[in-house]
């Protein structure tokens, strides 16, 4: 057996501890942090995705140039607090997410002063793009909209000039041009996968400024 | 460098040596303690970083499971490399691979601070000789 050959032969020196090989663990270490190496600027290209779960409660800023999506809601969905409490909220999927000009920040109390983590991306060029976004919203706590054309059931018209549906059973033929929306919510949990970041800059620190 | 010296067993027993000291280290002696403590640690990071100070403990769904699923096996591989330490090179490996793949699918590896730990750990577990090998 291999184990036995291992074993020290009589009178040589032995150890009644195990202890560390350092080549080995060189072996194992070196390629896992080349590789390491090569995810983390995978990630920071955009070219390997990453997966993001955040649940809780933490207040978070978040604006963005532009985006498109296409959004589904599913209520009610159920979770349920640490001291045992059992709330609904409404899941909002956002699938095939596209962003560009996005800014996130998030503010924290220390001791010394606020200090405010804030990732943003370029406004054009390059775009933040994930395949499945679910959002938790508890409640919504206050709603704006601008738009500045809107349009429904536009542009379909029968042969004789008469207007008519468009799109598919169960959804409303809506245009909105430069649509541009301020909401305020509750959100408890966030779970995003396939998250291709591409130009993204990460600043921390107590100088700091909040998305706006 | 100097290197280092034999241990004798029997010095733990040494008068005024506290009994308990001496079976902790004995314990330490016939485990990779360090790549395993390293390692659980590792999974947990990965587990509760996300959730720390938050107040939703039961998600819908499958919701965050990734972090939960790999975090566990993390924090397993830590556990056998404590209590199973003849299996330390499988799951020594096992643990850095398992690091890494914590990158892409919960949270950059909790927060990078998991994923390094479960490397770290990982790779002393693997590199950990049993009691009584051959010095070189």
């Amino acid at each position: 057996m291999a184990a036995a050959h291992r074993r020290a032969p009589a009178g040589a020196p032995t150890q009644h501890r195990g202890h560390i090989h350092w080549p080995r663990f060189s072996l194992v270490f070196i390629p896992a942090l080349l590789s390491l190496a090569l995810l983390a600027f995978g990630a920071a290209t955009g070219v390997v995705p990453v997966a993001l779960a955040v649940e809780g409660k933490q207040g978070v800023q978040v604006t963005a140039k532009s985006f498109d999506t296409e959004g589904t809601a599913t209520f009610p969905q159920f979770f349920q607090t640490q001291d045992g409490e059992h709330r609904t909220l409404v899941a909002v999927t956002l699938k095939n997410l596209k962003v560009q000009g996005l800014c996130v920040s998030t503010k924290v109390d220390t001791p010394v002063g606020h200090y405010v983590l804030r990732i943003t991306s370029p406004d054009s060029g390059s775009e933040i793009k994930a395949g499945d976004v679910t959002i938790g919203v508890d409640t919504i706590d206050s709603l704006g909209f601008d738009g500045q054309q809107v349009r429904v059931n536009y542009g379909a018209k029968t042969a004789d000039g008469t207007p008519t549906d468009t799109g598919s059973r169960g959804f409303v033929p809506l245009e909105i041009d430069n649509l541009g929306f301020d909401l305020d919510l509750t959100i408890r949990w966030v779970v995003a996968n396939q998250i291709h970041l591409n130009g993204l800059t990460l600043a921390g620190g107590l100088e700091q400024h909040e998305c706006k | 460098m100097t290197p280092p010296l034999p241990v004798d067993p029997d010095s733990a027993a040494e008068p005024g040596h506290p009994a308990r000291l001496a079976e902790l280290r004995a314990w330490t002696g016939q485990r990779p303690w360090l790549g395993g403590t390293l390692t659980v640690l590792a999974g947990l990071t990965i587990v509760l970083l996300p959730a720390q100070g938050f107040s939703v403990v039961l998600l819908p769904g499958v919701a965050g499971l990734s972090g939960f699923v790999i975090g566990g096996l993390i924090t397993a591989c830590g556990l056998f490399l404590l209590f199973s330490p003849q299996l330390h090179g499988l799951i020594g490996i096992a643990a850095v691979l398992l690091s890494l793949v914590s990158f892409v699918t919960t949270n950059l590896g909790g927060l990078v601070i998991g994923m390094l730990l479960g490397i770290i750990g990982g790779s002393l577990g693997f590199a950990w000789s049993p009691p009584d090998t051959e010095i070189r």
